[in-house]
């Protein structure tokens, strides 16, 4: 069972999925969000797939975060396999 | 195969305006002193010229009048810029505004859930001071100033990759969030501040449903000065 329910208030508590949960990649979209890969970090299949889907939205011009705790998060360029839970978002600018 | 994440600590989006200074509380303290001073030099010249013209010619009164009218009214319409970063902007569909809800919930606490769902501002502390963002811009609570900044999704990004789709408003929001959470400075730096001013100005102004958003903003505020001394 992921533990990444989005309505339950658990992003950023934890940095390693428990027990066999899976991890998820997300991305920001005009449908509130769209869940792009599933993984475990011991399933390298799974894990490839996610980091080509990663990639993938990273050269459209995604920029991808993970929570590092309550109040923080930081950007990264390559798949974090352990994090359980990847977002996308788009590039901000001043309005 | 990617085995480990690699950090970025600036924003990259700070590169689009690499001739800024980088936002800290000097720069902040410098900036709202120009703006302080940029509204008193709007003030000044409208309230010295209707003394000047009740003291020549009290006839003059209208005119007089007149002058103190646009002295009130100048500082108030930046005041009002300033208000309007924070104004809700069009609703999407109803399940992508609840799914990005959603995801915008499970990224803050509940207090900051529980004010979002009454204002639909989500208040988050920041080492400047306590921010609260918007769908399209954010205000920095820092000292008795508010800083007004306009930010958002870049709608060149967003038509890009959704065609003619529009983010929901939870998605908004939690793209600025993630933002700051990750470069508090380099998300100032970006914004374009509209307005700089005493956060009473701000409230005077904001449309009254998301006035308990800035009272629960200088509350944190308040709390976090007690807290060192």
């Amino acid at each position: 069972m992921c533990p990444l329910d989005l309505d339950a208030g658990t992003i950023g508590v934890t940095n390693r999925p428990e027990g066999d949960a899976m991890c998820k990649l997300i991305r920001m979209d005009q449908t509130g969000h769209s869940t792009l890969a599933e993984w475990t970090p011991d399933d390298p299949a799974a894990v490839e797939a996610a980091a080509a889907a990663f990639r993938a939205e990273l050269d459209r011009g995604y920029l991808a975060m993970v929570s590092t705790g309550p109040g923080h998060a930081e950007q990264v360029r390559e798949l974090p396999v352990e994090a359980p839970l990847v977002i996308l978002r788009l590039p901000i600018s001043g309005g | 195969m990617a085995v480990e994440a690699q950090p970025i600590e600036v924003l990259p989006e700070t590169a689009t305006v690499h001739w800024r200074a980088r936002v800290d509380d000097a720069v902040l303290r410098r900036r709202g002193r120009l703006w302080t001073a940029s509204t008193l030099a709007h003030i000044v010249p409208f309230v010295g010229a209707a003394a000047l013209l009740m003291y020549l010619q009290p006839l003059a009164l209208p005119v007089a009048l007149a002058c103190l009218a646009h002295a009130w009214v100048i500082p108030e319409l930046y005041a009002s810029r300033g208000a309007n970063v924070l104004r809700p902007r069009r609703r999407a569909g109803e399940e992508p505004e609840r799914r990005s809800v959603g995801l915008l919930g499970d990224l803050v606490g509940h207090e900051a859930r529980e004010l979002h769902a009454r204002t639909g501002l989500v208040l988050e502390p920041g080492r400047l001071g306590i921010w609260l963002v918007g769908e399209a811009g954010a205000v920095l609570l820092h000292g008795r100033r508010a800083f007004c900044f306009c930010v958002k999704v870049d709608p060149a990004a967003v038509a890009a990759a959704t065609g003619d789709g529009e983010l929901p408003s939870g998605d908004r929001i939690a793209h600025l969030l993630l933002a700051l959470r990750a470069d508090e400075a380099g998300f100032a730096t970006v914004a374009n501040l509209s307005f700089a001013g005493h956060r009473r100005r701000l409230r005077r102004r904001l449309q009254p449903p998301l006035r308990p958003a800035l009272a629960a903003g200088v509350a944190a505020l308040d709390r976090r000065s007690s807290a060192h001394g």
